[in-house]
């Protein structure tokens, strides 16, 4: 089973920590460079899926010139909502409610103010004002951080199983000439020396903070295409954990809504995760990949680390997971840019860090408190 | 920029900072079915009623889990510091988030914690927490 739409379209800018420009300039060069990668017109964006606190609709109708939006929504689950989106765009085109739907990302998440900084978008801000922030807990390394800890409690968990998380991202980025980390690898030695930030979570476990801008066209697939093969959405799901507005209390601090998320996408695709090439992960940070990897059923729970530190993760392993370096290495555009890694191993255009044949690849969203989605891809052959 | 404070007049937590500065731990309770509830919220989770009280409850709990913050992000709030999520004794569905007393070498799942009300000024007295064994 698979929908009848496609990515025809990806864009992206640059990832660095000082852009130069601001966010709508950002999403500007992106939005186009996907339009001219899908082959349409700019004018032909018809939809537009936004990111909470972020570029809106009416500023891209401004800044662009679109002179027929017809559908727009946007998908407040923090950093699952760019996969969330994917269903979103698929309801629209499949409906006819819009042809061309847009998705972007664009933030100047370095230069503009750190994370402690930005105004949270986190659901129920009254709990978090009352209750939380008083004590100085109010970044995400010092809110999972302890979901990281009652993981090592249950099921145990080394420096070096999280530190293969951070190794593999970095290498793979030192294949990706785009990534913000490009050049500068960080190695087991590396990320041991890593200063604390919210133990355990030390430098090499956080995800980057990064300026840049990605943006994804989706289209019907009886649509033409200027390529031979397409990057199509199989299925999508998306989900929450118990007690999703407070981690506090939730009953048991493992439950992350991509498990029900996971469920969804697998019995509507009609493939599992053994049948997946390979998986973006939204790496925030590194233990979210052991965490996630299980949550979704590509491993059984408790062998997540040891599956990382073994190299199954790695390009050439059994499971390659952000071929692109991932939030950790490649740059932080709210796992948009996972889904379009993903396109782009399915299009075979991995360059160096293709992994061959790669026909079934899924993705994953985390957002707020655990919120979660995961996508399936697959290559679509187009007919000449 | 000094250190964030909670607004003691928010009618949803009003009763909950009064306890504290009256050195007394409150949490919400549904008047119809018993079921205690936390963080405060307008409905009964579990039979919808809209119907609660606060009770004071004993201030002791368990380590659930915790960070220790090295890096800061928040004003006036120089790391290092403890911050844990204490599981209250009596009530084992309800969790606080609150700064531990206690060095980090020393800190291990489900230590036994009490209560330090710690006044701030004359409104906003918060709720942290101390190994139990201190203070027997």
């Amino acid at each position: 089973m698979t929908t009848g739409a496609v990515v025809i379209g990806i864009g992206q800018t640059d990832y660095t920590r000082r852009s130069g420009r601001s966010e709508a300039h950002l999403a500007f060069e992106a939005i186009l460079a996907a339009a001219r990668d899908a082959d349409i017109a700019v004018e032909d964006l018809d939809g537009i899926i936004s990111h909470p606190f972020s570029i809106s609709p009416e500023e891209i109708v401004s800044g662009l010139g679109l002179p027929g939006l017809r559908f727009s929504c946007t998908v407040h689950m923090g950093g699952a909502g760019a996969v969330a989106s994917l269903q979103h765009a698929v309801n629209a085109v499949e409906s006819g409610v819009a042809s061309n739907v847009l998705i972007v990302r664009a933030r100047n998440g370095a230069s503009g103010g750190r994370i402690n900084q930005r105004p949270s978008q986190q659901p129920a801000q009254h709990f978090r004002d009352q209750l939380e922030r008083p004590y100085g807990w109010n970044t995400p390394a010092q809110r999972y951080s302890m979901i990281c800890r009652r993981y090592q409690h249950e099921f145990g968990l080394t420096r070096e199983q999280l530190g293969a998380v951070a190794v593999s991202a970095s290498r793979h980025a030192q294949l990706n000439p785009g990534a913000q980390t490009y050049g500068r690898p960080v190695t087991m030695e590396t990320y041991l020396s890593g200063r604390t930030i919210a133990d355990p979570y030390t430098r090499f476990d956080c995800c980057l903070e990064t300026d840049g801008a990605c943006a994804i066209v989706v289209t019907r697939d009886d649509r033409p295409s200027p390529r031979r093969v397409d990057a199509r959405i199989v299925a999508v799901g998306e989900g929450r954990p118990p007690s999703p507005d407070d981690l506090t209390n939730r009953p048991d601090l493992l439950r992350i809504g991509l498990e029900p998320a996971a469920e969804l996408a697998w019995e509507r695709a009609g493939v599992g995760p053994d049948d997946m090439d390979a998986v973006m992960v939204y790496d925030c940070f590194t233990f979210e990949v052991i965490h996630q990897l299980e949550a979704a059923g590509f491993v059984a729970p408790g062998d997540g680390g040891r599956f990382c530190a073994s190299g199954g993760i790695d390009l050439g392993g059994r499971l390659p997971v952000n071929t692109h370096g991932g939030l950790l290495a490649d740059g932080h555009l709210s796992g948009l840019s996972h889904v379009i890694e993903a396109v782009r191993q399915l299009r075979g255009e991995g360059g160096a860090r293709q992994v061959p044949g790669a026909r079934l690849v899924g993705v994953t969203g985390w957002g707020d408190l655990g919120d979660g989605a995961l996508a399936v891809l697959d290559a679509m052959d187009r007919v000449a | 920029m000094s250190r964030p404070l909670p607004d003691v007049d928010d009618p949803e937590f009003a009763p909950f900072w009064s306890g504290t500065s009256a050195g007394e731990l409150r949490l919400v309770f549904c008047a119809r079915c018993d079921e205690v509830r936390w963080p405060p919220r307008p409905v009964c989770p579990r039979c919808r009623s809209f119907e609660l009280e606060w009770r004071a409850v004993d201030p002791r709990g368990h380590l659930h889990t915790w960070t220790v913050v090295e890096h800061q992000t928040t004003a006036d709030m120089p790391p290092p510091y403890v911050v844990g999520l204490v599981q209250i004794a009596d009530h084992p569905t309800v969790r606080l988030i609150g700064q531990i007393d206690a060095g980090a070498a020393s800190l291990v799942i489900d230590l036994p914690l009490t209560t330090r009300f710690d006044q701030v000024d004359e409104r906003v007295t918060l709720v942290n927490w101390v190994p139990s064994e201190v203070r027997s």
